[in-house]
């Protein structure tokens, strides 16, 4: 039953080869089919949104742009969906004819990702390219910050003013309440705050307990000792077979 | 992707749905083993009931014993039953009524052992070792075979003693020492007075798995004369009597029969014909009665080998008068031990058979024995010695019948400890004089533990130094055990503890002839007389004599390997040769580096005899307190290296002054893998590399400054409150550590830039390879830090600004800096600083759920912290235990070094847990002490790895004893309940308990699995190494097998920037000559840390990691290793999950497409890769025809 599903399955998919350039002589298969999911999210447009799974780990966005875009149309966007290792793409096509022809496309063509106009660093070359990438020029980087703390200060205070204003109701009321323990001073809900709130809540009540006072309480945890140590004694049995497991106890 | 496999999602619920009908099944059927779990437990319950009415029937002593038998069993019987029940059973079963047994046992365990555990295993091991009874009523048929044909011999008429001629007919060899011939007496075989079983056998503490039975055949009186026991003749009449019980014993008795031991002891060993060949092992002793000769006549001060005789020279033999006669002790111990035998030997079965807890106590100390190499030959500590010393014990009242095994063991282990054999011996004579006797005793023996007629030395052959081996394993031992957290049986009786590896340094003989010249011409005459044929023990008192001298303080202990006993045909002549010798040193820490032996002052007496052992290497010096002095000097004390081999140095010097024994004649293993560690290929002008300390030292100098240069900056909104490194050179633990040089700009490689060197377009070599010192800075607090995570980001970029800005004006560096870090330049290294914030991290673990903020850690946020806060604290705390123990650097870089050759890298063991392994070994060694040689620590680390434990036992890392009791008690509990949610390694230090931080991602079960194989395969190597060549290489250890990857990728070595780091280097290749580091104005930062063949395995791991394995070794690999994982060679239903690098075959299923992955491979590596060879086309070309 399972096999005939994925048979079904599989027949969704079309698939077309990929090489890394000319001089290739083996190929991945492509799978792909077109988008189409019920609810329809804005930036994969139906009709228009390729999916394709199975892109080598090397095809950068732009090689999957021009290639497309040589095979069946202009392309709106590339996106890949995970970073690592061989990825899944959505590919949005300009117009709803391109689509329709890329789901015409024959199983044994071919696209190629490096050519002269299609440039996909490999190598030796990508490296060099990355490492000189990190050598940042200080001044551009200073001023990259500069602007994002100062746009970060502005939200902030917008922020604050925006919760000012709300205190003030439409009659030009404002609501006072008890200072200190509400609002930006108040403690925020933390797990580790309220576990501290019910740790000191049980201790009390442990304070208010008799102990070993009614002959049952001693009865209990005299069985309880009990308990714990045939616990103890099992797990140790338990240990003791996984080390049987492990090494046979032979000592020589 | 989520959405869009909407019915691929469909599909699996409807698997998950059978699946769960079927695990539905499963949970029935569990049900259904409930239920017969049920009946069998009311059976169990029937059976307790049967036994409590046996006990009570049996109140009588008399069964007591048996009863306890019963009880000992039963604890691992119930095991097997219990073990599989379900836990709603364990909780029941936990609140049933408890019986007086279980009660009784359950105290037993708490007061008499050290843990349920400890308990368990002792019975596993003892089951273990036992013989079963059904070879015991086997042998008992075998040996009244035995006994049989030996009455049936014949006697004989008389024959001469020297001429054994007519008893070539016997067809055996008669071991006869190589002694003057000459006597008068005469040999008539008599009918033995007595056949026994002796030994463990029959006081019942055997110890299998092949058990060895002891069989005594004792010569009649009659068959001496008076003067027997003079010169050899009881030795040469014992021989000829074995000889002939030896040609009596047919094929239908035994299989195999061989003489044990040598020309002065020979026994014969036999293994029986039958079905008890390989569980039974036969010793035959020939002893004498006990009334034969008078005891008094062995006293030690006697002497019983005349030296006119024994020199054969005349003119003395007139002269001889009895009070002017050498002692021979060791001569009249070797006669008295066969004439007690018989009277020892009932004495001890009588103690021993009717406690069981005492017969397990000394198996389990047998067994404790044996796998130290303690027990073997005549010199070790023998299994005798230890029975009879329980037994001294008992009747000094320091043991009882009552006692547990285990008090037994521990109790004897104090005695050890805290005895003295060889000062106050012990003895079991109840005679009050006897003490007195002792004392006299000393002056011929080295350790003196006399039996009960006060006359036989047990010890006589235990020198001083073995049995202070034995007291410092006793010692070790009572201190692990004592330690409640550990598991220590383990360590205890299960690990064999190879004498190369307990000892720092090893000196090894093979080549024996230049001893025994040594011997013949360096012995006294004394010795000669009374060790006469055994040259092996004169010749371990010359050398210790002098290698004592000589190394004075500098060892704690210079121990000999007892010798295993040698084995020969019945007809074959063997030699009185030594044996190897295997000499072992203990080195004392705090003195075996220092490079001068201080002698005494010049004027003093003393001074000539310094002068004159020590020859021309004494020299005159005049030292800081003003005094003047004869000293010797050993080395320039330039390298820790170096240092090392001092005590190789003063023995070479020694071995060859006074024996003539030269370096080539013998093994000295110590150093051989510092090798490993040394550059070869670099040179660099006035400075001296050994194994990387000293540049460690130079890089943590550059460090310190660089922390001053930071503490001290004025323009910095927040200052900087701490500096820590946490690359592994800051806790010496670099294999090659970098070294300041100047690096310019090479044309065609590199490019200036305003700081900073980068690199050019097609680059045709790759640059040297310049490590990136990663360190973090920890600000002052504040409260103005932003609460998002990126802006946070932001302000640390900032900071990083500021402070490259700083550097700059204030110290005059050259700075550049990254939006995640500060490349500083200082002294010649590259140190790349983080600010750490504490907040970024909190931030990051930040999960809101119902409006309740939760810190939970994901990836990153580990990775960061471990990063920014973890690894610097364990450097620190690494680095520490480095100034401890100075081989603990060295020995994490052989074990680093070790793991890269094996082609395992970082990223399937992280370097930080390979250090904590070894810490681990350091801080609690047992069964050993701290290794004060790297090789020997890692050697130990190649045993834990070999060993795999890591399932079944938690590494606990505590540095410095910081953890508590309760603390550690909390990690054991959660490794025992919480397994199987833990990652494969499980290491606990103090600053990350129960977490775990840096064994999360790596290593996996695979990568332990192949350690252990590789660790097994390397130790046996080394010991192969060790026992069959002079010359120790140990390269081998150190080149991987590479036949079994699926697919090996060669790299050009231009691009390999650490090429001349690897194991194996051509001759061919050029020395570098590194320029030492100057200031200079103008200098730009190196291109740092910048490996090819690292990105090129990051962008394979990343990529095909889900389908592969790669392997390479970071230090100058010039191949890559690729290993495909076995499941993905499957062929596959179509699935949106299983689609990446498949392609359909004509079935329409998922294969794998390795062709085209193969040629990614060569894709990725554009520039670097050489070949790509797949040296097992087969695997591949079969599915390759499944694709067509």
């Amino acid at each position: 039953m399972i096999t005939k599903a994925s048979k079904q399955n599989a027949k969704k998919f079309k698939t077309l080869w990929v090489r890394f350039d000319a001089n290739s002589s083996d190929k991945h298969q492509l799978f792909f089919k077109e988008h189409s999911i019920r609810n329809q999210e804005p930036e994969y447009p139906k009709n228009q949104t390729l999916f394709v799974l199975n892109v080598p780990p090397y095809a950068t966005i732009d090689c999957l742009r021009n290639a497309f875009t040589n095979l069946c149309g202009n392309v709106l966007s590339v996106t890949f969906s995970n970073s690592k290792g061989f990825k899944t793409a959505y590919i949005v096509f300009k117009k709803e004819s391109s689509l329709d022809k890329a789901m015409e496309l024959s199983k044994d063509s071919v696209i190629t990702l490096k050519s002269e106009k299609n440039v996909c660093l490999t190598g030796l070359e990508k490296w060099c390219k990355q490492y000189n990438d990190t050598l940042y020029d200080e001044r551009l980087m200073k001023k990259d910050i500069e602007e994002y703390i100062a746009s970060y200060d502005k939200q902030v205070q917008d922020r604050i003013a925006q919760e000012k204003a709300a205190e003030e109701d439409n009659d030009g009321w404002v609501t006072v309440t008890g200072g200190k323990k509400r609002g930006q001073f108040a403690p925020s809900r933390k797990e580790s705050t309220i576990g501290k709130v019910q740790q000191k809540e049980e201790q009390r009540k442990k304070k208010k307990q008799l102990l070993n006072f009614y002959t049952f309480q001693i009865r209990e945890t005299k069985k309880q000792n009990l308990a714990e140590l045939r616990k103890k004694f099992e797990l140790d049995k338990k240990r003791l077979q996984e080390l049987k497991q492990k090494r046979t106890f032979k000592p020589f | 992707m989520n959405s869009e496999s909407d019915n691929e999602s469909t599909i699996n619920s409807e698997i998950d749905e059978e699946n769960s009908v079927d695990s539905d099944n499963a949970d029935l059927m569990g049900e259904e083993n409930d239920d017969e779990d049920l009946e069998s437990d009311n059976a169990d319950s029937i059976q307790d009931d049967e036994e409590e009415e046996i006990e009570l029937d049996s109140q009588e002593i008399e069964y007591l014993t048996e009863n306890q038998e019963k009880k000992r069993k039963k604890v691992t019987d119930e095991l097997i039953e219990i073990a599989p029940k379900k836990k709603k059973k364990l909780e029941k079963n936990l609140y049933k009524q408890p019986t007086v047994e279980e009660l009784s046992q359950l105290r037993e365990t708490e007061n008499l052992f050290h843990s349920n555990l400890f308990r368990l295993q002792i019975e596993e091991v003892l089951n273990e070792v036992r013989l079963k009874n059904k070879y015991k009523a086997l042998f008992e048929i075998w040996f009244g075979k035995l006994k049989a044909a030996i009455e049936s011999i014949e006697e004989t008429e008389e024959v001469p003693v020297s001429n054994t001629s007519e008893l070539d007919k016997l067809g055996i060899c008669i071991p006869v020492p190589n002694i003057p011939k000459k006597t008068k007496s005469v040999f008539k075989f008599l009918k033995p007075s007595n056949i026994s079983v002796v030994g463990s056998y029959n006081s019942g503490c055997i110890l299998g798995s092949t058990v060895t039975v002891d069989i005594m055949v004792e010569m009649p009186t009659s068959s001496f004369r008076k003067q027997d026991y003079q010169n050899y003749v009881y030795f040469r009449k014992k021989a000829t009597y074995l000889a002939f019980v030896a040609s009596n014993i047919g094929s239908d008795i035994a299989e195999t029969k061989k003489f044990i031991g040598d020309n002065l002891r020979p026994s014969l060993k036999l293994r029986p014909s039958g079905k008890l060949n390989k569980k039974v092992d036969i010793m035959i002793h020939i002893s004498a009665q006990q009334s034969s000769f008078k005891l008094n006549r062995f006293l030690p001060e006697k002497n019983s080998v005349r030296p006119g005789w024994y020199f054969n020279n005349k003119e003395s033999s007139s002269l001889e008068d009895a009070k002017s006669l050498p002692p021979t002790p060791h001569y009249n111990s070797l006669v008295l031990h066969d004439l007690i035998m018989l009277r020892t030997n009932s004495e001890v079965a009588q103690a021993i058979k009717e406690y069981p807890n005492l017969r397990d106590g000394i198996i389990l100390l047998k067994i404790w024995l044996r796998q130290r190499e303690l027990n073997k030959g005549y010199d070790g500590f023998t299994s005798h010695i230890i029975t009879m010393l329980v037994i001294y014990l008992l009747r000094e009242k320091k043991l009882n019948t009552f006692m547990s095994s285990f008090q037994i063991i521990r109790n004897v282990w104090i005695c050890l400890a805290q005895g003295n054999w060889y000062e106050s011996g012990i003895t079991m004579c109840e005679d009050k004089n006897n003490q007195n006797q002792v004392s006299h005793y000393h002056k011929y023996y080295d350790c003196v533990f006399l039996d009960t007629s006060g006359y036989c030395n047990f010890a006589a052959n235990l020198s001083k130094d073995t049995f202070s081996w034995v007291q410092r394993e006793a010692a070790l031992c009572l201190k692990h055990v004592d330690n409640i957290h550990v598991d220590s049986f383990h360590a205890l009786f299960m690990r064999n503890v190879p004498f190369h590896i307990a000892f720092d340094h090893i000196l090894c003989f093979r080549d024996k002839s230049f001893l025994e010249i040594t011997v013949n011409a360096k012995s006294t005459v004394d010795n000669k007389l009374n060790y006469g044929p055994d040259k092996r023990t004169q010749a371990i008192k010359l050398l210790f004599d002098v290698l004592k001298r000589g190394l004075g303080d500098r060892i704690n202990r210079l121990c000999v390997l007892p010798n295993v006993c040698k084995e020969w045909e019945c007809t074959e002549e063997v030699s009185d040769n030594i044996e190897k010798l295997v000499i072992g040193l203990e080195l004392n820490p705090e003195t075996c580096f220092d490079i001068v032996d201080k002698g005494p002052e010049a004027n003093l007496p003393e001074a000539v005899d310094f002068r004159n052992f020590w020859g021309d290497k004494s020299e005159l010096r005049r030292f800081k307190d003003g005094a003047i002095r004869e000293a010797v000097i050993w080395s320039k004390g330039k390298t820790l290296a170096d240092k090392r081999m001092i005590c190789r140095k003063i023995i070479v010097f020694l071995l060859e002054t006074k024996f003539n024994i030269f370096k080539n004649q013998y093994l000295y293993v110590a150093n051989q893998m510092e090798d490993l560690l040394k550059l070869h290929k670099y040179k660099i002008t006035h400075f001296v590399y050994g194994t990387g300390e000293e540049a460690t030292l130079k890089v943590l100098q550059a460090f310190n400054t660089l922390e001053k240069n930071l503490m001290s900056l004025n323009d910095m909104p927040l200052t900087i409150n701490g500096v820590q490194g946490s690359s592994p050179v800051f806790r010496y633990a670099e294999i090659f550590p970098p070294l300041a040089t100047v690096h310019r700009k090479i044309d065609g490689i590199t490019e200036e830039n305003k700081n900073c060197l980068s690199l050019s377009k097609n680059i045709t070599k790759c640059p040297t390879y310049v490590h990136a010192l990663e360190a973090t800075l920890q600000l002052s607090t504040s409260g103005k830090w932003p609460e998002e995570l990126e802006a946070i980001r932001k302000t640390k970029a900032a900071f990083h600004i500021q402070i490259a800005e700083c550097l700059r004006t204030q110290h005059a560096l050259t700075v550049q800096a990254n939006p995640s870090y500060i490349d500083v330049y200082q002294n010649g290294f590259v140190f790349r600083l983080r600010v750490a914030h504490q907040k970024e991290i909190a931030l990051m673990k930040q999960v809101k759920e119902d409006g309740v903020i939760k810190y939970r850690d994901n990836e990153e946020s580990i990775e960061l912290e471990n990063k920014l806060f973890h690894l610097p604290k364990l450097s620190s705390a690494l680095h520490g235990l480095h100034s401890q123990q100075p081989s603990f650097g060295p020995a994490n870089c052989l074990a680093k070094r070790w793991l890269s050759a094996q082609l395992l890298d970082d990223t399937h063991i992280p370097e930080i847990v390979v250090e904590l392994l070894m810490a681990s070994l350091y801080l609690a060694p047992e069964p050993y002490k701290p290794a004060q040689t790297p090789q020997v620590a890692f050697l130990r680390f190649l045993e834990i790895v070999a060993r795999a434990h890591w399932n079944t036992d938690s590494v606990i890392v505590n540095f410095n004893g910081e953890m508590t009791n309760e603390e550690i008690a909390a990690i054991e509990t959660l490794f025992n309940t919480a397994r199987s949610s833990l990652p494969p390694l499980f290491i606990s230090t103090p600053y990350d308990q129960q977490k775990t931080l840096c064994t999360r991602k790596a290593p996996s079960h695979l990568v332990l699995n192949r350690m252990s194989v590789f660790a097994k395969e390397s130790l046996k190597l080394f010991d192969d190494l060790l026992f069959n060549n002079t010359v120790l290489d140990v390269k081998p250890i150190f080149r991987p097998p590479l036949l079994e990857y699926d697919c090996l990728l060669h790299l050009k070595s231009r691009m390999i920037p650490r090429r001349l780091q690897a194991v194996d280097t051509s001759s061919k290749a050029k020395i570098v000559d590194l320029h030492p580091y100057k200031t200079h104005s103008l200098q730009k930062i190196p291109v740092v840390d910048f490996d090819p063949i690292q990105r090129f395995l990051k962008d394979l791991r990343d990529g095909y990691g889900d389908y592969a394995l790669f392997f390479h070794d970071t230090y100058g690999g010039t191949v890559i290793g690729v290993l495909l994982k076995p499941t993905v060679l499957e062929r596959k239903d179509f699935k949106v999950s299983e689609a990446n690098c498949r392609k359909l075959d004509a079935d329409g299923k998922l294969i794998l497409n390795i062709s085209t992955m193969i040629e990614d491979f060569y894709i990725l590596g554009r520039g670097i890769i050489r070949t790509i060879d797949i040296p097992n086309k087969k695997k591949f070309s079969l599915t390759s025809e499944s694709i067509t």
